[in-house]
């Protein structure tokens, strides 16, 4: 395997998850690289802020750490300023599903062939426990004072309905399945989305809750170029915290439609010389 | 020789097409015309008008007094512009306007000879003012050429057939002149921006800021550009950044209210210093406004926004000619020293047209500024002397780490304080060699050899320049670059024992930038916030007095 790794320091805490998704990725990308169907090179990453942004820092990549919840658009940019280039968008459940949530439903949407791994640990972890958009009634926010009374938000469904062509699920500490789902929506050209169930160990361990609910969709025979169904499994869990509920992993649905690149014409545009062109201002001429 | 016209009717009439074509026809003829246009944020009814003046010598405002002819495609146009009219002004209009000084037309009769539909009324009292004037038809029919085949045609020539009366005191001989510029401050920025070599053009419609918008994507084929409208400002402003880090010579527009969104963005330009070229048309505010009305008030906004400390450059153009270098010159500095750079123009600039006999240009470098072949270990914020370097891109062989947080030289997250404070340096080093840089760009610009000193920016040039031409005794001041702030304006000003502020806002805001750059404070202000440009007549009017 490859050794992609940058020489920082890794500040997520001792254990996290985190590292789950980071060594899937970089096992992803060493495959994808060693089976020659992908370039270093050709690749970037866009991060997010909170604890999943980080990961950027950790892999010697390119790279563009942006804002809070804007790492989808800053990905779709890169996309468009180079179409090129593989993009890889990192974010958190905060950054996808409170702060950005306008730039999901769009990237669904409009299709640029850009990756989006969601970090969800159900929390804001970085700014030490509130509830986001994913997390279940009954747990203790610190900024709602009180329990959390409102139903979470299910981000496999919206993305479907969005209109998302590659739409997974995935487990952190489940890495050989992580890496198969990345593996997968990397190949995928248009806009592949993988929510990852990432247990926060210090505010929301939910390790045993799900590992007790998971099953993967490929061992029950799910076609995932079955919308209806894909939907239907994507309502199997609603993201509480039921005791009976059953959840599925791997990949829902996958279709292919035109890319938001390809529509708009999108080109490696450095490799493109203009010349100072007064010719233009002959528009304005009478 | 001047011709002041008004054509005034309700949204949806084709009140500024056919001041568009008027004017272009004019140009034709060999004359000078400015065209102001007014208008309201409904897309039916209401009442628009565009205000035309025509010279044989450069013009630069319009007029709302002594207009020659009121085009009035309903009747509110000359409830709401009659009393303007000359003495020997005419009110050329269908028979079912009621007013005097008419000269009728029965437009709908011709409407139906020529088989077109109401909508080309426009075209019928455009041609009948034409005629008045004693202008060749094919002038008209040439500019005025459009999808709808030939039905204009006929109507330029049934109008034609009419006896209308040719005004021998009004009659306009067609000069036989070089070709001229005749250009709206949205197709200036247009032009400049390919000109500069812009490959991505990214916004969200918002007035009046979307003419930019429509032109380029008129244009995209023709020029190799993307024109694309993504989900809001703060996604136009993210995608160009990332658009821009992977290559691409990226323009955003939007007015006031969008560029607020944009604010956190504009910050992460500034650290991850990835340039960016911001059109902002400015629109009357506070918040939604008077969207279809000018003002001034976001010139301090522009300046300070943003959160923290960090170099940027902000030019605001006076006129639709100087609009076409100061885009170049955005793009040039933007992406040679990467930072942000904001173009600040407004309603008045952008969506008035005026002539120039030529558009004289500095040609500045296309260039994108990258570095395509970096060396082993290559480092996108490496402590430079100058503070700046070629940027490498993803897709080379080298690794491009850029960063909304502080970073060290490679570009990786830190909370090191001795690396912070050098990174806060480097980005401030480069401001010393873009202010050179600058002072070859006429910054600013004295007008006149009067002993009164008028200081302005922005769009206030045009009618000020008007003005200037029947002012006793004046000068103008034009200052362009509000960052790097041309602070040796402070020699110019002290010069004069008489200067006077004239702002289109409500508290002077340049006046105060100039203020805390120069230490100059200019008591005599004229400021104007209705919403409304000044013109030269009232802008004479008030600095006589003075």
């Amino acid at each position: 395997m490859l050794n992609l790794r940058t020489q920082y320091k890794i500040s997520w805490c001792p254990g996290c998850p985190n590292f789950g998704i980071l060594a899937a990725f970089n096992k992803a990308i060493s495959e994808l690289i060693e089976e020659k169907k992908i370039r270093k090179e050709e690749i970037v990453l866009a991060g997010g802020i909170g604890c999943a942004g980080k990961i950027v820092d950790y892999i010697n990549i390119s790279s563009f750490e942006g804002l809070h919840g804007r790492a989808l658009p800053l990905g779709v940019g890169i996309k468009l300023g180079n179409p090129s280039l593989k993009v890889i968008v990192f974010q958190g459940d905060g950054d996808t599903y409170n702060e950005g949530l306008e730039h999901f439903i769009s990237a669904s949407k409009e299709n640029p062939d850009i990756k989006l791994i969601v970090h969800d640990n159900k929390i804001f972890a970085l700014t030490t426990g509130q509830h986001t958009f994913t997390t279940e009634e009954g747990f203790y926010s610190k900024s709602l004072g009180t329990t959390v009374f409102e139903k979470p938000l299910n981000p496999i469904a919206l993305a479907l309905i969005s209109g998302a062509t590659f739409v997974a699920r995935g487990y952190a500490l489940w890495i050989d399945h992580l890496k198969y789902i990345i593996k997968e929506a990397i190949l995928h050209n248009g806009f592949s989305f993988i929510e990852v169930l990432q247990p926060c160990i210090t505010f929301h361990d939910l390790r045993l809750y799900y590992e007790k609910r998971m099953y993967k969709l490929e061992d029950v025979g799910h076609d995932p170029t079955n919308f209806e169904e894909a939907l239907r499994k994507s309502l199997e869990y609603d993201y509480t915290m039921k005791e009976e509920a059953k959840i599925p992993v791997g990949i829902f649905y996958r279709s292919e439609r035109q890319t938001l690149e390809d529509g708009l014409g999108a080109k490696e545009w450095y490799k493109i010389t203009r010349t100072f062109n007064r010719e233009v201002l002959e528009l304005a001429k009478i | 020789m001047e011709l002041r016209i008004i054509i005034g009717g309700q949204a949806g009439q084709g009140v500024q097409a056919a001041a568009q074509w008027l004017s272009k026809a004019f140009v034709k003829a060999g004359y000078y015309v400015f065209n102001y246009r007014y208008y309201q944020s409904l897309i039916r009814g209401g009442h628009n008008y565009n205000s035309i003046r025509i010279s044989d010598i450069p013009v630069y405002s319009h007029a709302e007094e002594d207009i020659d002819f009121i085009i009035a495609l309903d009747q509110d146009t000359v409830r709401i512009h009659k009393n303007k009219l000359k003495e020997d002004g005419f009110i050329i209009a269908d028979k079912r306007i009621i007013v005097d000084k008419k000269i009728e037309v029965d437009t709908m009769d011709i409407l139906k000879k020529a088989g077109s539909d109401k909508i080309s009324e426009n075209v019928v009292l455009i041609a009948a003012l034409w005629k008045i004037l004693g202008l060749d038809k094919e002038i008209l029919k040439n500019i005025i050429k459009t999808k709808k085949g030939d039905s204009n045609d006929k109507i330029i020539d049934l109008v034609y057939e009419l006896n209308l009366p040719i005004l021998e005191s009004k009659k306009i001989e067609i000069k036989e002149t070089k070709s001229k510029y005749h250009l709206t401050g949205s197709e200036a920025v247009a032009y400049g921006a390919i000109m500069a070599g812009l490959d991505i053009y990214l916004a969200y419609p918002m007035t009046p800021a979307t003419p930019l918008l429509h032109i380029l994507a008129s244009l995209k084929d023709k020029y190799n550009i993307l024109v694309y409208q993504p989900d809001n400002e703060i996604g136009v402003i993210n995608m160009a950044i990332g658009a821009s880090y992977a290559g691409a010579k990226v323009m955003v527009g939007t007015s006031g209210g969008g560029f607020a969104l944009m604010n956190e963005a504009l910050s992460l330009a500034g650290i991850s210093e990835i340039p960016v070229v911001i059109y902002v048309a400015q629109r009357y505010t506070p918040a939604t406004g008077m969207a279809t009305h000018t003002l001034q008030g976001d010139l301090k906004f522009v300046l300070n926004a943003g959160h923290g400390e960090f170099p940027r450059i902000v030019v605001a153009p006076g006129d639709q000619k100087e609009a076409v270098r100061r885009t170049i010159e955005a793009f040039y500095l933007s992406y040679k020293y990467n930072v942000p750079a904001i173009i600040l123009s407004d309603l008045f600039l952008a969506e008035s047209s005026c002539t120039f006999d030529s558009i004289e240009l500095q040609e500045l470098p296309t260039d994108r500024f990258l570095e395509l072949n970096p060396e082993e270990g290559y480092k996108l914020y490496k402590l430079t002397e100058e503070g700046y370097q070629k940027r490498a891109i993803p897709g080379t062989n080298a690794i491009v780490k850029a960063n909304s947080y502080e970073h060290d030289e490679f570009g990786v997250t830190t909370e090191d304080p001795d690396i912070g404070k050098a990174m806060h340096e480097k980005r401030w080093r480069k401001m010393k060699y873009i202010e050179e840089e600058v002072k070859n760009f006429e910054p600013y610009k004295l007008y006149g050899n009067g002993s009164k000193l008028i200081v302005s920016w922005g769009s206030n040039k045009l009618p000020i320049l008007e003005a200037l031409k029947k002012l006793d005794n004046w000068s103008y001041l034009h200052v362009s670059y509000i960052s790097p702030f041309p602070k040796d304006i402070k020699d110019i000003i002290e010069n004069y024992n008489k200067v006077v502020l004239v702002e289109n806002n409500v508290t002077g805001l340049f006046g105060q930038v100039l203020r805390e750059q120069t230490g100059i404070n200019i008591d005599i202000k004229i400021l104007k916030y209705n919403g409304e440009p000044f013109n030269a007549e009232e802008l004479i009017k008030k600095l006589s007095n003075i």
